[in-house]
């Protein structure tokens, strides 16, 4: 047998970003586990089934999120959201999703390979965004536990407030990954964070 | 630049939307049945309406959802927006 190829991370040649020195307030989140899930909001029945497997039940209100235990889950659509876990491999949550919904008209889709989060933290970090970012992205307008869909530098991203610091997790497909990274080393640059430099990856 | 209001996210600026022409016209129900001019008319033709104007809109880079906006086609004032499953 063949040994399996080594994963590697959109932003795995950043070292900056990859490695961060302790004080570091942007880096990636790699390899978490990330499940596009559609199903109909009105089927309760298949809603139910889903909070089983998950721990935590499907945000229906749009631009929130739910947190469980173990899994986070996005609203991206009034039918569709993503789930970000570090505790649960790809394969085996699809699996136990699919077994959920037997017999329901849902979908359930491992995009963990197709896109990358980038968390941003700190005082900064709503100037950072504010460069290339329409939505109010304050605390009182955007508090924790909000998300929402937009474009960041006009490259497509889902924006995840964690906490009021503020931390946001910015979730980009993989081939602008390295660009929002760049784009956001280089928004920094205007303030005075705690930031890496950028290396010529 | 629009802020348009799309019925799940709310007041989103026009960058983030794709356009998607008139509403409300119905595909037919037997296409065979048409001749090619009215088979061309519900492909092509739309009012170009002044005034009062009811349009698609999709939240493309947000929750991608096509819904109806009802727009002033002179001063650009957005008068609503609604889903599907509203007008139905
Ligand atoms: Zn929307």
């Amino acid at each position: 047998m063949s040994s399996p190829t080594p994963r590697r991370s959109p932003l795995g040649a950043i070292e900056s970003v990859q490695h961060p020195p302790q004080e570091a307030q942007l880096f990636e989140r790699p390899f978490l586990t990330q499940i596009n899930l559609r199903l109909d909001p009105a089927d309760s029945e298949a809603l139910a089934a889903i909070q089983l497997v998950l721990g935590v039940q499907l945000p229906l209100t749009p631009n929130t999120t739910a947190a469980g235990q173990e899994l986070l889950a996005a609203w991206l659509g009034p039918d569709e959201w993503l789930l970000l876990t570090e505790h649960h491999q790809p394969d085996a949550l699809v699996t136990n999703l699919q077994a959920a919904l037997t017999g329901h008209f849902a979908s359930v889709v491992d995009t963990s390979a197709g896109q990358t989060v980038i968390r941003l933290s700190g005082p900064s970090a709503l100037d950072v965004l504010a460069r290339g970012c329409a939505l109010d992205l304050h605390p009182s307008a955007f508090p924790p536990g909000a998300c929402a869909q937009t474009l960041l530098a006009r490259a497509q991203a889902l924006l995840i407030a964690v906490d009021a610091a503020p931390t946001f997790d910015i979730i980009v497909r993989r081939s602008f990954a390295p660009y929002v990274a760049a784009w956001l080393q280089d928004s920094a640059h205007q303030f005075d964070l705690h930031f890496p430099t950028s290396d010529t990856a | 630049m629009l802020l348009i209001p799309c019925p799940w996210c709310g007041p989103r600026e026009d960058d983030e939307f794709t356009f998607g022409g008139e509403a409300d016209i119905p595909r037919p129900a037997d296409p065979d049945a048409l001749t090619d001019e009215q088979w061309a008319d519900y492909l092509f033709m739309r009012d170009n309406r002044r005034g009062h104007h009811r349009e698609q809109w999709c939240h493309t880079a947000g929750c991608r959802r096509w819904f109806v906006v009802e727009r002033d086609t002179v001063t650009n004032e957005i008068l609503g927006a609604s889903t599907y499953g509203d007008s139905q």
